[in-house]
């Protein structure tokens, strides 16, 4: 966590990107609000109605106006961050925000750093980790999939769905807190709705967690080389992908020399699409500019998630492409996609490896084609049970993965026989993994939900 | 008059804080209206339970009353969650009522450097801020260096059977008005609680054929480490239960009970609920259990645990009338709920002084919790730190890992509270490492430093662990050899056999293991050890791993809790608190950041500011705290 030394002064930034647009927001939040509002709009009301939106002219200087604007105020801590804050809503011209921006600063606010605004509001309380989590996950997102997934988390889907599991967690805490703080009065038993409770949190957990891998593809996407012999047409397929004449094609094998990188979006998957130089054995006698772009391009294919291998089906398949594609089959298997390109060309009626896809790059269909097997394989890895809830971070994961641990050893407890005190260790341990995803537990929420549910008290 | 310790209130609370305080040599008073009520049980007649029990255990080891005096006054005693570990064992004693408070008021009237006072607290007499003596209701002042309030239920108390009221904190005794509004004018926060009693009925009226008799443990195990014996007999507790005839009948008088019709308006506790809370909150439950306890050998009174009440008196008869094995009982005396006044906890240092004023401490009831285990923990703690506080010696302060007297007590400052008060394990974060087992060598230390103990308690008290420590080392260097004579010996006891040879340490962590059986092998080894040390032991031996994990744990938590918060700290002027936590820890002026951290509403990021700030971290915040290592 960043030191905390110059929080509690006035922060002031653009909220929306620079450049010309119709309308531009600038925000400032902090104990000064109100008074830097008031220096900027002389003409502002002396203590404005929260959440309702004045019209007013702003002065950088008496009789010097910046521009006319709405202007709302929100008392802390009803508001955004906590703290006062300020929207300022003006005409999108970046010298009129520029403007606005200096003189804020006179009147006392300082410039906010990235994420000062969302920082302020979870320390202050206003939101939890999660949904702090989420909002630079709804900024960073590159493509509307991966927005929606930041939304969720940011709406507190994930926070509710996390929320409905330790409901489950504390069911079972009660019901063990139960059975040992008032046996004489219950009884010594454990109640049968313990264990259903920690099966049902195990069961969410476990999808929880199976959801990293989806949420990780969606908010870092994912890169696709695509590989394979020179002159195989690789370029071809990537600028059919790319939709437009990213990559050089020439018939010339050994034209592309260093990997080109392109984003692109596929099925609402940010995905980084690398083309490659043609791969040649090492023995083959190469220029040294080409020797190095072969190494880079097994570099490529060593960090990608996924892999087109092509082959030109004109000239087929060779013991050399068979080996390139068995460093990746085993043992860890990538996304491997193999394409038989030049279709068209007479002579492709070589025998192929099972599962090629058949195509010609230059065709008009060669895109939406490669698109599609793209999508295909790239959805099955994103699918999860019914939820649209996906974890974001690694740090999510680990936590998410803890508590189902815990959940689990508090069953094998119960299963086993132990005394119930050992399940409520690792019930609680639970609940604390839980809790550093987004707030506190205590012993009172397990105890109000004891009184609640059980019938206690001689 | 003058003492160095003042102490007003003779009840759970009141007797060991004066007790403590004249143990530790300092002239000390305390001050109550009728000597004759020392000591006095206002509810059931029974000491310890669940988490109850362990408090007395705790309030023994550091030389406190209580343990001993439920043993001499014990007419039945019993160990709740016995099939568990010791973790959550609940010693429980029915006692008899008149005997136990003879017991009380003999050990005060015997102590040296303790005087009795008789009259009633009506005025607290405060100096420049700090609390100085009080004036009684015969306007005679009694001056004092520390004063220690402990009045329980009885300030400005208020009885309630049905729409009946009597002024009073016990029938027949009257309610303390003055100290209510003398607190109030000190600045201090009170507010209303609520508690119950049920009815008292005659022995001799009970149908006990229509009940499930209930004995005690056989033999008998004492609360105290200095009892060496418990007398064999034993007296029995009866079982019955309400019934849907009682619940259509409680239903329909609702609007005469003073809880429902709104002529109480203090806080009752949900952990201890009347009757007909049980019956609206609870509605598909068909039978909710009774417990008849007797009030003692000689008592003609029963006690009907679980059916608390402030319906009127003639409804209460009738609700009998229906109920299995009561329905021809006399009712000696109604049930009733009585409305008292409590301070905030909040207000007060984890050494229950009050933080506004020095020298005035509170303990017990006044505090808002509820039970006599509670109330005489408290007493206790307040009366070590007040005997302290008036030489000027630093304040005793237990850790939450070291006994559920500081859990209780933490929970109470540190946190506050908005219902009466009463101690459950599950409140102990650290409850593996407070089980009754460990209460001695936890404890006995502190009593002993303090003066509590003398040596030759002490003593006593290390040598119950010695005992349990000899014998773990001899269980582990004993080791079985798979020869064919014991093999044999081990066929009906081990569902696999053993091939290497093995100590009969790592046997008994198996599960196959008939803990009985293995004992048996090795008889001279643990033959000395009674049926709960066996137990202990083999807990230990079994759950050892989850003693380490819970010890590491603590090792981590151990910097926080040691992280000194500086006096005077300003925190209104460290940027990036909300106005919330400013105000809360200005307010409660927390010792360490672990104290900070269990506000409610400090969150971890205003912990993670405060203690950027609070740059002045230092050592243990408590002395001679001690941890036993049960793996060495």
């Amino acid at each position: 966590m960043r030191s905390s030394e110059d929080l509690l002064d006035t922060i002031v930034a653009p909220a929306t990107p620079s450049g010309r647009s119709a309308l531009a927001l600038v925000r400032i939040s902090g104990p000064e609000t109100l008074r830097v509002l008031r220096a900027l709009a002389p003409g502002l009301v002396a203590s404005p109605q929260p959440r309702h939106p004045y019209l007013v002219i702003l002065e950088d200087a008496p009789g010097q106006p910046i521009d006319e604007s709405l202007v709302t105020f929100y008392a802390g801590p009803a508001s955004p961050t906590g703290e006062d804050v300020g929207e300022i809503s003006v005409h999108g011209s970046p010298a009129v925000v520029e403007r606005l921006l200096r003189a804020a600063i006179r009147a006392g606010a300082r410039v906010a750093r990235a994420g000062e605004f969302t920082e302020r509001a979870f320390r202050l309380g206003k939101i939890d980790l999660l949904r702090a989590e989420a909002v630079r996950d709804l900024i960073e997102a590159r493509t509307p999939a991966a927005a929606e997934a930041g939304a969720h988390r940011l709406a507190g889907r994930l926070s509710d769905r996390v929320e409905a599991v330790r409901q489950e967690l504390l069911a079972a805490a009660a019901g063990l807190a139960a059975a040992i703080d008032f046996s004489d009065d219950v009884g010594e038993e454990i109640p049968p709705s313990v264990a259903a409770a920690l099966e049902a949190a195990i069961d969410w957990l476990t999808a929880l967690s199976k959801t990293y891998e989806a949420g990780r593809l969606l908010a870092d996407g994912c890169r696709v080389a695509i590989l394979g012999r020179p002159n195989a047409g690789k370029s071809t397929l990537f600028n059919a992908l790319a939709g437009e004449e990213r990559a050089i094609v020439t018939d010339i094998p050994g034209t592309t020399r260093d990997a080109l990188e392109v984003s692109i979006d596929i099925g609402g998957i940010p995905v980084t699409l690398v083309d490659t130089a043609g791969l040649r054995a090492a023995e083959e006698p190469v220029e040294p500019v080409e020797r190095i772009g072969v190494e880079r391009a097994w570099e490529q294919a060593e960090r990608s998630d996924a892999i087109l291998y092509v082959f030109d089906a004109s000239a087929g398949w060779e013991e050399e492409d068979a080996s390139a594609i068995r460093k990746w089959t085993a043992p860890q298997s990538k996304f491997l996609r193999v394409v038989a390109n030049k279709i068209d060309r007479p002579g492709a009626n070589h025998p192929e490896p099972p599962g090629a896809m058949r195509l010609c790059g230059l065709s008009p269909d060669a895109g939406p084609q490669l698109r599609a097997s793209l999508q295909k394989i790239l959805a099955a890895s994103i699918e999860t049970e019914g939820t649209s809830e996906l974890l974001g971070s690694i740090r999510q994961r680990d936590l998410v993965d803890e508590a189902r641990g815990a959940a689990a050893q508090a069953l094998g407890c119960l299963r086993d026989g132990l005394s119930p005190e050992y399940a409520a260790t690792h019930c609680h341990a639970a609940l604390d993994a839980l809790a550093d995803l987004t707030g506190e537990t205590t012993a009172e929420d397990v105890l109000a939900r004891l009184f609640s549910t059980f019938c206690i008290g001689k | 008059m003058r003492f160095e310790v003042l102490v007003i209130g003779g009840g759970h609370a009141g007797i060991e804080a004066a007790h403590a305080s004249a143990r530790m040599g300092r002239r000390t008073a305390l001050l109550t209206p009728d000597r004759g009520a020392i000591g006095r049980m206002s509810c059931n007649p029974a000491i310890g339970g669940l988490a109850k029990g362990q408090l007395v255990r705790e309030i023994d080891a550091l030389g406190g009353l209580m343990g001993r005096l439920a043993d001499a006054a014990g007419i039945q005693f019993r160990i709740l969650n016995r099939s568990r570990g010791p973790a959550v064992w609940g010693p429980r004693a029915q006692c008899d009522r008149a005997l136990y408070a003879r017991c009380a008021r003999e050990r005060i009237e015997a102590a040296e450097n303790l005087t009795i006072v008789e009259g009633m607290a009506e005025e607290l007499v405060a100096e420049g801020g700090r609390a100085r003596g009080v004036v009684t209701g015969r306007g005679s002042r009694i001056a004092a260096d520390a004063v220690v309030v402990t009045t329980g239920t009885f300030l400005n108390a208020l009885m309630h059977t049905g729409s009946r009221r009597t002024e009073g904190g016990r029938v027949g005794e009257a309610a303390s008005k003055g100290l209510s509004a003398a607190l109030a004018r000190l600045g201090l926060r009170l507010s209303r609680f609520k508690t119950g009693t049920p009815p008292r009925l005659h022995r001799d009226t009970i149908d006990y054929a229509e009940c499930a008799p209930q004995a005690g443990d056989d033999p008998p195990v004492p609360f105290s480490f200095r009892t060496a014996r418990l007398p064999e007999r034993q007296a029995l507790c009866w079982l019955t239960g309400t019934n849907p005839a009682v619940h259509q009948r409680i239903r329909e008088n609702l609007h005469r009970s003073p809880m429902y019709s709104g002529q109480i308006r203090g806080v009752g506790p949900r952990y201890c609920p009347s009757v007909e809370d049980k019956v609206v909150r609870f509605p598909e439950k068909t039978q909710h259990t009774i417990f008849l306890e007797p009030d003692g050998w000689d008592s003609e009174e029963i006690y009907v645990n679980g059916l608390s009440t402030s319906l009127p008196e003639e409804i209460q008869r009738a609700i009998l009338g229906e109920i299995r094995g009561l329905s021809r009982a006399h009712m000696i005396r109604p049930g009733y709920a009585v409305e008292y006044d409590f301070v905030f906890p909040d207000q007060l240092h984890r050494t229950l002084e009050t933080i506004d004023v020095p020298g005035l401490f509170l303990a017990g009831q006044i505090n808002g919790t509820s039970g006599y285990e509670e109330a005489a923990a408290q007493g206790l703690c307040a009366g070590i730190n007040a005997a302290l506080a008036v030489r000027g010696e630093e304040p005793f302060l237990l850790e939450r890992s070291e006994a559920y007297a500081a859990v209780m007590i933490d929970d109470l400052t540190q946190r506050g509270l908005d219902e009466p008060y009463r101690l459950f394990t599950s409140r102990a974060e650290h409850r593996l490492l407070l089980g009754v087992d460990t209460v001695l060598p936890r404890l006995a230390p502190h009593g002993r430093r303090l003066g509590l103990l003398d040596e030759a308690d002490f003593t006593l008290a290390m040598r119950a662990e010695e005992k349990l420590e000899r014998a773990e080392a001899a269980l582990r260097k004993r080791v079985l050899n798979p020869s064919r004579d014991v093999l044999q010996n081990l066929a009906g006891t081990l569902a696999i056999e053993i091939d290497t040879p093995t100590s009969i340490h790592k046997l008994l962590r198996r599960n196959d293991l008939n803990v009985n059986a293995v004992m048996d092998l090795a008889p001279d080894l643990v033959g000395d050890l009674s049926r709960e040390d066996r137990s202990v032991l083999l807990t230990r031996i079994r759950y050892e791993g989850y003693i380490r994990r819970e010890l590491e744990r603590l090792e981590r938590l151990k910097p926080f809790e040691s992280r000194i918060i500086p006096t005077g700290f300003s925190y209104g002027s460290i940027p990036g608190l909300s106005r919330e936590v400013v105000e809360k820890c200005s307010r409660r002026r927390p010792r360490t950041i672990g104290e900070a951290a269990r506000i409610p509403g400090v969150t971890p990021a205003a912990v993670a500011i405060i203690s950027a700030h609070a740059t002045r971290g230092s050592g243990a915040s408590s002395p001679g705290a001690v941890q036993r290592d049960p793996a060495s």
